[in-house]
């Protein structure tokens, strides 16, 4: 196991603090998901139940731009993220790059309306934390956007993200008025806050 | 490790928001539209980045027609038609339209050049049915009509 960082979550039935790892996504992972979470996936009926993980991780092992990361604790997969880090540009600050979010989940039993309490809190704050990071890193000052499910938004206005609304112009079903967040980046945000 | 701002709600807020989610995946979104016949459109991103492309260059070509109160209709009407036209075009059209975001980053629209609306027009008559453009001009009429009758109620 290559350990990127550790990253501090939360058990649900309790509220203690714990420590998982995070590291680069890999064959064990997949593994996990579809041993371990396609069967809960599938009998809560989740649109994610048929994500092939395998693809995304041989994606980010054959093209640079794409990175794959993965959450363990207690040597079970508790979250999966993929992110392009070269291609998307950020929709509020012109020319600006920025990490781009393709994927990321939670493990089934880290969510509340199929497991309540949740086993863990905090994956998916964490791995995008962590992309906000890979961001910084990147000279990307931070940036990162992503593609929320309408039932995500309320977690990404809690973070902070920006919301850009669709042009009206573009929604043709209500199935595809899919909200768009960005992080704005440091500098934006300290602007923000001196207003 | 980084030097970031903290987020700006306790984090016991956020921790909470996140398992409250009701969506299966926190972000990503799965096949949706023409992703779903077109191998060509790998993600998301590609996919909403033509399609921005098509729906605005179809308001284009109908602005361009002079509807007047009828434009907003036509639209209307319009898109729909265009998406369920393009679901399963042929190879020749979907690697005319994919010529037109080649290379485009993701994020920002793609600028709709007058070339390209050019090509976007030709795709359209050459894709739309000839009963799609009788169902456009209709509802173009019928909300002409509908905006010259209300004069009589007003």
């Amino acid at each position: 196991m290559s350990l990127i960082q550790t990253i501090e979550l939360s058990l649900g039935s309790s509220g203690e603090l714990i420590s998982a790892d995070l590291v680069n996504l890999r064959d064990k992972h997949v593994e996990d998901y579809e041993q371990h979470w396609q069967p809960r996936l599938q009998e809560f009926s989740q649109e994610d139940q048929d994500l092939s993980w395998r693809f995304k991780e041989q994606l980010a092992n054959r093209q640079a731009n794409y990175e794959s990361y993965a959450v363990e604790y207690n040597g079970m997969t508790q979250g999966m993220m993929l992110l392009e880090t070269q291609y998307h540009w950020s929709m509020f600050t012109p020319g600006q790059r920025l990490v781009y979010v393709e994927t990321v989940v939670s493990a089934p039993w880290n969510r509340i309306y199929i497991q309540r309490p949740p086993r863990i809190k905090g994956v998916g704050r964490g791995l995008i934390e962590f992309a906000r990071q890979r961001s910084q890193a990147l000279g990307y000052n931070g940036l990162v956007g992503l593609h929320s499910l309408p039932g995500a938004v309320q977690f990404y206005e809690k973070l902070g993200m920006m919301r850009l609304e669709l042009d009206p112009q573009e929604i043709v079903d209500a199935d595809e008025d899919i909200p768009y967040f960005e992080y704005m980046g440091q500098t934006q945000e300290q602007e923000s806050r001196d207003e | 490790m980084s030097n970031l701002n903290p987020i700006p709600q306790s984090v016991a807020d956020i921790l909470d928001a996140e398992a409250e989610v009701t969506a299966p995946m926190l972000a990503g979104v799965g096949q949706v539209g023409w992703m779903k016949t077109w191998p060509q459109l790998a993600t998301y991103s590609h996919y909403s980045q033509l399609k921005s492309l098509v729906l605005r260059s179809l308001a284009a070509v109908l602005k361009d027609c002079n509807l007047g109160a009828g434009y907003d209709a036509a639209l209307d009407c319009a898109k729909p038609l265009i998406m369920e036209r393009l679901t399963q075009p042929s190879t020749d059209i979907q690697n005319r339209l994919l010529k037109l975001v080649e290379g485009e980053p993701f994020g920002p629209k793609v600028e709709l050049t007058a070339e390209r609306l050019a090509q976007l027009k030709v795709i359209f008559k050459e894709t739309l049915l000839s009963e799609d453009w009788q169902a456009i001009a209709k509802a173009a009429a019928a909300e002409v009509q509908h905006q010259v009758l209300d004069l009589i109620v007003a």
